[in-house]
């Protein structure tokens, strides 16, 4: 997952070209994870990082996008995609929105038995959890 | 038949959700999504769909046709499976089921719409 995350970013802030000066950083061990969880978090990953490019600089300042998987022993896996931009619009209901992007992180991380949760921090932290036994 | 309950078993959301949205406009009521061939039953069982959309490979160790047994044992609900595998359903074990038709995936709208239509209005024609 390291290696794709890393080249999601880049290719995403190819992308977005306008936002230059956006620092990603990446923390995490090499994770292998079995195909079929891969996929809807690989596409968790580009929704959330996407998220981030597109809309929590609008005034195209300096911003950080930190992103960081964790799996302890015996414990979920945690995913995090934190940004210090303008945070989400206070009127925003994450759960029950209908907009695409967020109704797909809803769904997929559904498809993965997982939880998302918010805050809105000085930014926006976005944390993902999902067991890593497949029931 | 005003709004037809049609009920999905689909494990890969995003699929489940663009089958969800296409049938919603196009009037049909959709029941919540299931994933696994045991929630199908018990969902067939207590919500009474007018016919199931199922895919064959789920999650969890039974498959869409150990689902659609079990469902047609109690009821006669018509179904379209949706499968990317073809040679998983046996000629043999479909003569067992009625009122079913089998599409590949990736199926069209139009593909999915007539098959529906089709067994809605078979199924309508010999109550039982």
């Amino acid at each position: 997952m390291k290696d794709y995350t890393n080249l999601l970013c880049l290719k995403l802030q190819e992308i977005h070209k306008p936002i230059e000066k956006i620092e990603f950083k990446i923390t995490m061990e090499q994770i292998r994870i079995d195909l079929n969880r891969a996929i809807p978090l690989g596409l968790i990953l580009n929704e959330l990082i996407t998220n981030a490019l597109k809309h929590a600089f609008p005034k195209k300042t300096m911003g950080k996008i930190t992103i960081s998987i964790k799996k302890l022993k015996d414990k979920p896996y945690e995913v995090i995609v934190q940004d210090n931009g303008v945070g989400l619009p206070a009127d925003l209901n994450f759960k029950k929105t209908d907009t695409l992007g967020l109704k797909l992180i809803n769904i997929l991380t559904e498809q993965l038995d997982g939880t998302v949760s918010i805050k809105r921090l000085p930014g926006t932290k976005v944390k993902i959890t999902f067991p890593s036994l497949k029931k | 038949m005003k709004n037809p309950k049609i009920l999905i078993v689909e494990d890969e959301a995003i699929i489940a959700y663009d089958l969800k949205m296409k049938l919603e406009r196009q009037g049909f009521a959709v029941l919540p999504i299931v994933v696994t061939a045991k929630a199908a039953v018990k969902a067939a069982k207590k919500t009474n769909p007018d016919l199931i959309l199922m895919d064959i490979l789920l999650k969890g160790s039974q498959t869409g046709i150990d689902a659609a047994f079990q469902i047609q044992a109690l009821k006669s609900i018509p179904i379209v499976f949706l499968t990317g595998n073809r040679w998983l359903i046996k000629e043999s074990q479909l003569k067992k089921l009625h009122n079913c038709k089998i599409l590949n995936k990736p199926a069209s709208e139009f593909d999915i719409l007539a098959a529906i239509k089709d067994l809605l209005i078979t199924n309508q024609s010999e109550p039982n």
